[in-house]
C-alpha cells in the first residue's frame, strides 16, 4: 500500500499500517485490543484503556513520570510498544492499591508527605514498588538509586526516599486502617454501597 | 496572641486533602480531561528570529481530511496582553520575533491529522535583523522588536526611558545621594555578574480542554495559577464576556509560577469557539522549552562603596533582563530591583532595572521571582568584599543586615525581619569556625530577602448543616499544597478539626477572585482571607447561638463543635443544632465572606520611579551554608550538604515546609551548577529533560533546615511565606563555597566544571 506524502497524517497511516489483535493483561484483568504496532504502552493505556494515573511527560525516557511494572520490572510506557507486552503482567498506578486498601507504599508516600504536585507521583511508586518488591528492606542510598530515574520538581526527593524506605514497617500494619493524619479523603476511605 | 502551642490544627502534621487522590493516580490533571467528540490542536510555530510575515495560506491544511479549524492571527480580534505592557496577541499578526512563537493553530480529528495538517500551512516570511542581547538590544540602531511599542496598553508609570526601543519597563529607585556614599567609603567594589535562562520544569505540561457547554459558554479545562485572571484574558481577547467564560482548573502538575501564564487557553477557546466541540491543546515538551517561559537571564553590575570595618555605605545597582520577545511579565525585574540591596542596610543606594527585548523565548516568572538573579550577585560580592576586608564572611552579613522597623531602600519599612537570627541559627547548625574546612572543601554562606505576599484576593466560608464547613476561594493551589493549608486555617478559626473542612479551589464559576497564586501570597494572603472569612462566620455561629442560649456572644465558646456558655460547658448547642435546625428558627445560613487587598504602606513615590506594584505585604528572609568539595583537575563541584534557615512566620503545615524548603533549593541547586536553556541564533539548543535535566535524586546533597520563630501580624496565625526564599541564596552559596575551596571565582552561572578549570588558570597566571 502507498502513502501520499502530500496528505500524510493518521488517515494514510490507518489506511497503511494494519491493527493488531493484541491481549494485554493490565491490573490483573485481561484485555483484547486491535492496536497498531507502532503504538507505545503508555498512549494505549491512557487512551484505549482510560488509565490516565501513568503519566505523559517527555516522550524520551527522560523523566521516568510514565514507568509502570511490566512483568515485575519497571519499564518507560512511552519507549516500550504495547504489542511487545503480550503475555506480561502490567502494573499501572490503579493497580497499586489492594482493592480499598493502599498499598503500604502509598500510605507512606501519603504520611511523608513525599506528595506535592503529585504528576510524578504515580511513576515513583512504581519505581518504589519495583525496588521493594526484590529488595524489602533498602536502605536510603537504595531508595534514591532506584527513582535515580525519576524527576521530581516539587519535593527535591527526600520525603520520597523517606517513604520507600519506612513502608516496609507500614505493611505490617492492617491494610484499610484509616490513615493518619486529620484531612483522609478521596475513594478508599467512602464506604461501599450497602456496607 | 496565641503562639503554636496554643492551637490544635494550625503547625501539626496534616495530611494533604489530596494525598490519597495522587497516590492512587485517581487526581484528574487538564491532559486527563478527554470529552466525547474531543478535537486535538496543534499549534505552527515560527522557524524565523525575527521576520516580517508576508503571507499565510491554509487552503491546504483545511482541506485535508480530518481537519475542523485553522485559525490565524486574521481570525481573531486584534488584541494584545501582557503584565505591565500589553504586548502579545493569541497568534503572530505581521511579525514573528522569536523561534518558536505561534502563527497558526489546527483542530482535527486526532493528534496525528493535527500535526500534519500543521505542515501543510505554507507561511511566506521576509528575515529581518535580530538582536540576541539585552544589552546590544538598548544600543541606538538596534533591531526594534515592536517598533509600535509607545501605543501599546501599559500598567505602570512610565519613566523616560522607559518603553523606548527594545526597553519594554524601567524601574529607578534612589535613596540618599551615592556620590557623596561613594566619596565616605574607604573601598569601592565593582564587579559583573551574568545568570542564564532556567526552565520552570514542571512536570506536567501546559494544557487546556475548551468546551461550549449546552448554554453555549466557554469552559476551560487547565492547568493554572490564576483561573480568575486566565477568565479574563480570554475574554479580552477574544471579545466574550467574562460571565460567558467558565475555568475550572484540574489539579496543577506543578508551576512555580510557569502556571502563572496564558499561554494555551486562548487558542484553544478559539479553536473550540470556531469548532463548537472540545478542543483539547496540550504544549509537546519541546514546545515547553520552545514556546512557554523561564527564568529571565540577567547581566548585573553593582558599585558598593564600604567602610574599612565593613559597614556598607552606598550601592549603584544595575539590571538589565532579557525578557525575550515578550513581556508576559517584567515584574521580575521589579522584584530584583526591590531585593538588590540584599537584606541589608545601605544609606546610598541608586538601582536601575531595565527588562529588554530580545529576539529570544520570553522570560517569564519561575520560583524566586527576579530575585535569584539580583540575590547571586550581590551575596556573591558581599564575600568578595569580606574576603579583601579581611572580615569573616557571616560576620560581615551580620554587621550590615537589616531589622524589623527599618525602612528598605524602596521607602517600605520592614515590620517582620528576622534575618540576623537566621544567620546565628545557621552558623550555630554548621558549627562555623571559617569557611575552610580542608584541601578543596569549605563552606559558603548566603542569605536573601524576599517581597512577597498582598494584592486582591477573597475567600467565603460557608457552614454545612452537619457542622463541618465548606472555603471556596480563587486561589489555586499548584501542588504545593494550599488546599490543605486552607482547610488547616479555617478548622483551626471555627473549632473544627481539618478533615472537616472542604475546600473547594479555582472553578470561577464556584470561587470568588484571586490575582492568581506567586510570590508567596498563597499561605500568607489568600490565607489570611480565608481566615477573616472564617472568622465572619463564627462571628455569625455565636450571634445565632447567643440567641438561642440567651448568653452573650461574648460569654460563648467554640470546641468540639459546639458553642457553649463559658463556665458552663453544659450549657451549649452543637453546631450541627445550630445550623442544621437553627437556620430554619433564627436567621439564614451561615456563609462568612472576606474580600482583601493590602493598601497600607506604599512604596515611597520620592525614591521610587516605575513601581510595578504598590506595595508588598511583607518579606521573608532565610540563610543557606552550602558545604562543596572541588576537584581541581577537572572542576566538578560536589554539593556535600546545605543547611538552611527560614523566617517564614508560623509554620502552618511542618511537612508541606520541608518539602517546600527542599524542593526550592533542589531547583536552586540546579540554577547554581547546570541547568541552562541555551540559546544560539535564537535557538533553543537543548529543548528537553536529555539535555536540559533538573535534579535528580542522587543529585541532592543531606539537607538540614530550621526555622526561625516569628509572628507576621499581616499572615494568618502569623504565617508568611517559604515558597521562593528557598531557592534564591543556593547559587551564590555554592559559588562563595568554591571559592573557599580552591580559589576560583565564578561570576556567572551556571558554575560548571569549565569555569572553574578556567577561573583556576586565571588565578595561577
Amino acid at each position: 500500500m502507498h502513502s501520499e506524502p502530500q496528505v500524510g497524517g493518521a488517515l494514510a497511516r490507518a489506511d497503511a499500517v494494519a491493527k493488531r489483535l493484541v491481549r494485554l493483561e493490565v491490573n490483573g484483568a485481561g484485555y483484547e485490543l486491535a492496536i497498531e504496532p507502532r503504538r507505545s504502552l503508555l498512549e494505549v493505556l491512557r487512551a484505549d484503556l482510560g488509565l490516565t494515573g501513568t503519566k505523559e511527560v517527555c516522550l524520551l525516557g527522560a523523566c521516568g513520570a510514565c514507568t509502570v511494572l511490566v512483568a515485575g520490572r519497571p519499564v518507560l510506557a512511552c519507549l516500550t510498544l504495547a504489542v511487545a507486552c503480550e503475555g506480561k503482567p502490567i502494573v499501572t498506578i490503579e493497580g497499586v492499591a489492594d482493592g480499598h486498601a493502599l498499598h503500604p507504599l502509598q500510605r507512606a508516600f501519603v504520611e511523608k508527605g513525599a506528595v506535592q504536585c503529585g504528576f510524578c507521583t504515580p511513576g515513583m511508586i512504581l519505581a518504589g514498588k519495583a525496588l521493594l518488591d526484590r529488595n524489602p528492606h533498602p536502605t536510603a542510598a537504595e531508595a534514591a538509586e532506584a527513582i535515580s530515574g525519576n524527576l521530581c520538581r516539587c519535593t527535591g526527593y527526600a520525603q520520597i526516599v523517606e517513604a520507600i524506605v519506612s513502608a516496609p514497617s507500614l505493611a505490617a500494619d492492617t491494610p484499610g486502617q484509616p490513615l493518619p493524619g486529620t484531612l483522609d479523603s478521596g475513594p478508599y476511605l467512602m464506604p461501599e454501597l450497602g456496607e | 496572641m496565641g503562639g503554636p502551642a496554643d492551637y490544635a490544627v494550625i503547625g501539626k502534621r496534616t495530611t494533604r486533602t489530596d494525598a490519597v487522590a495522587k497516590v492512587t493516580g485517581e487526581a484528574r490533571y487538564a491532559t486527563d480531561v478527554y470529552l466525547p467528540k474531543m478535537l486535538w490542536a496543534r499549534v505552527l510555530r515560527s522557524p524565523h528570529a525575527h521576520a516580517r510575515i508576508v503571507s499565510i495560506d491554509t487552503a491546504k491544511a483545511r482541506r485535508l481530511p480530518g481537519v475542523k479549524a485553522v485559525l490565524t492571527a486574521q481570525d481573531v480580534p486584534d488584541a494584545r496582553y501582557g503584565a505591565l505592557v500589553l504586548d502579545m496577541g493569541i497568534f503572530a499578526r505581521d511579525k514573528v520575533r522569536y523561534i518558536g512563537e505561534a502563527v497558526a493553530a489546527v483542530a482535527a480529528q486526532d493528534e496525528e491529522t493535527a500535526a500534519a495538517a500543521v505542515k501543510l500551512i505554507e507561511v511566506e516570511y521576509d528575515p529581518l535583523p535580530a538582536v540576541f542581547d539585552p544589552l546590544q538590544a538598548m544600543q541606538p540602531g538596534a533591531p526594534v522588536l515592536h517598533e509600535n511599542l509607545k501605543g501599546y496598553t501599559t500598567l505602570f508609570e512610565r519613566t523616560a526611558r522607559a518603553m523606548s526601543g527594545n526597553v519594554n519597563y524601567q524601574a529607578d529607585i534612589a535613596r540618599g545621594d551615592v556620590a557623596a556614599g561613594f566619596a565616605e567609603s574607604d573601598h569601592v567594589f565593582e564587579d559583573t555578574y551574568t545568570v542564564q535562562k532556567q526552565h520552570p520544569s514542571y512536570m506536567e505540561p501546559n494544557s487546556t480542554v475548551a468546551d461550549v457547554d449546552a448554554d453555549g459558554r466557554l469552559v476551560l479545562y487547565n492547568t493554572t495559577q490564576r483561573p480568575h485572571i486566565n477568565q479574563a484574558i480570554v475574554s479580552a481577547l477574544l471579545g466574550i464576556p467574562i460571565s460567558r467564560i467558565r475555568v475550572v482548573p484540574c489539579h496543577v502538575g506543578g508551576g512555580f509560577g510557569g502556571k502563572n501564564r496564558t499561554l494555551t487557553e486562548p487558542a484553544a477557546a478559539a479553536l473550540a469557539l470556531k469548532t463548537r466541540r472540545p478542543v483539547r491543546l496540550t504544549f509537546s515538551h519541546e514546545e515547553e522549552f520552545t514556546s512557554a517561559t523561564t527564568r529571565h537571564a540577567a547581566l548585573i553590575r553593582l558599585r558598593t562603596g564600604v567602610k574599612r570595618d565593613g559597614t556598607l555605605v552606598a550601592s549603584e545597582i544595575s539590571l538589565y533582563y532579557d525578557c525575550g520577545a515578550y513581556a508576559p511579565t517584567p515584574n521580575a525585574v521589579w522584584l530584583g530591583a526591590i531585593s538588590s540591596t540584599g537584606p541589608y542596610r545601605i544609606p546610598h543606594v541608586r538601582v536601575e532595572a531595565f527588562s529588554v527585548y530580545t529576539n529570544k523565548m520570553m522570560g517569564g516568572a519561575f520560583r524566586g521571582y527576579g530575585v535569584p538573579q539580583s540575590n547571586f550577585a550581590r551575596e556573591s560580592q558581599m564575600d568578595r568584599i569580606a574576603r579583601e576586608l579581611g572580615i569573616d564572611p557571616i560576620e560581615l552579613r551580620l554587621k550590615n543586615c537589616i531589622g524589623a522597623g527599618e525602612r528598605l531602600h524602596t521607602g517600605q519599612r520592614l515590620h517582620s525581619a528576622r534575618v540576623r537570627e537566621t544567620l546565628l541559627r545557621a552558623r550555630e547548625m554548621v558549627g562555623w569556625q571559617g569557611a575552610q574546612l580542608g584541601p578543596n572543601r569549605a563552606l559558603g554562606v548566603a542569605c536573601g530577602m524576599f517581597a512577597c505576599g498582598g494584592f486582591a484576593t477573597s475567600a467565603i466560608v460557608r457552614m454545612n448543616m452537619d457542622g463541618t464547613a465548606t472555603v471556596a476561594t480563587g486561589a489555586m493551589d499548584m501542588g504545593q499544597g494550599l488546599r490543605t493549608v486552607m482547610g488547616q486555617i479555617a478548622a483551626e478559626t471555627l473549632g473544627l478539626e481539618a478533615a472537616d473542612v472542604t475546600v473547594v479551589i479555582g472553578d470561577t464559576d464556584l470561587t470568588p477572585f484571586d490575582v492568581g497564586i506567586f510570590g508567596d501570597r498563597g499561605t500568607h494572603t489568600a490565607g489570611q482571607a480565608v481566615k477573616l472569612a472564617a472568622e465572619d462566620a463564627r462571628e455569625q455561629l455565636l450571634a445565632s447561638a447567643s440567641v438561642a442560649l440567651g448568653v452573650a456572644p461574648g460569654e460563648l465558646l467554640l470546641g468540639g463543635k459546639r458553642v457553649f456558655a463559658r463556665g458552663a460547658p453544659e450549657r451549649g448547642l452543637r453546631y450541627s443544632d445550630l445550623l442544621g435546625g437553627g437556620q430554619y428558627k433564627r436567621g439564614g445560613p451561615v456563609i462568612g465572606k472576606a474580600s482583601i487587598n493590602l493598601t497600607e504602606e506604599p512604596f515611597d513615590p520620592v525614591l521610587v520611579r516605575g513601581a510595578a506594584s504598590k506595595m508588598f505585604s511583607t518579606h521573608t528572609f532565610a540563610t543557606h551554608i552550602a558545604e562543596v568539595e572541588v576537584d581541581r583537575a577537572t572542576g566538578a563541584v560536589k554539593v556535600l550538604k546545605v543547611t538552611a534557615v527560614h523566617d517564614c512566620g508560623t509554620v502552618i503545615n511542618p511537612d508541606g515546609l520541608k518539602g517546600q524548603i527542599i524542593g526550592g533549593l533542589t531547583s536552586g541547586l540546579g540554577y547554581a551548577l547546570y541547568e541552562d536553556v541555551v540559546i544560539e541564533s535564537g535557538q533553543v539548543m537543548n529543548p528537553s529533560f536529555l539535555e536540559c535535566r533538573p535534579p535528580a535524586a542522587l543529585d541532592v546533597p543531606p539537607v538540614e533546615f530550621d526555622t526561625v520563630e516569628e509572628f507576621d501580624s499581616r499572615g494568618p496565625f502569623g504565617a508568611k511565606g517559604v515558597g521562593n526564599v528557598s531557592v534564591i541564596n543556593v547559587a551564590p552559596a555554592v559559588a562563595n563555597a568554591v571559592e573557599h575551596a580552591v580559589g576560583a571565582r565564578v561570576t556567572s552561572l551556571p558554575i560548571t566544571p569549565d569555569k572553574i578549570v578556567r577561573a583556576l588558570r586565571a588565578a595561577e597566571g
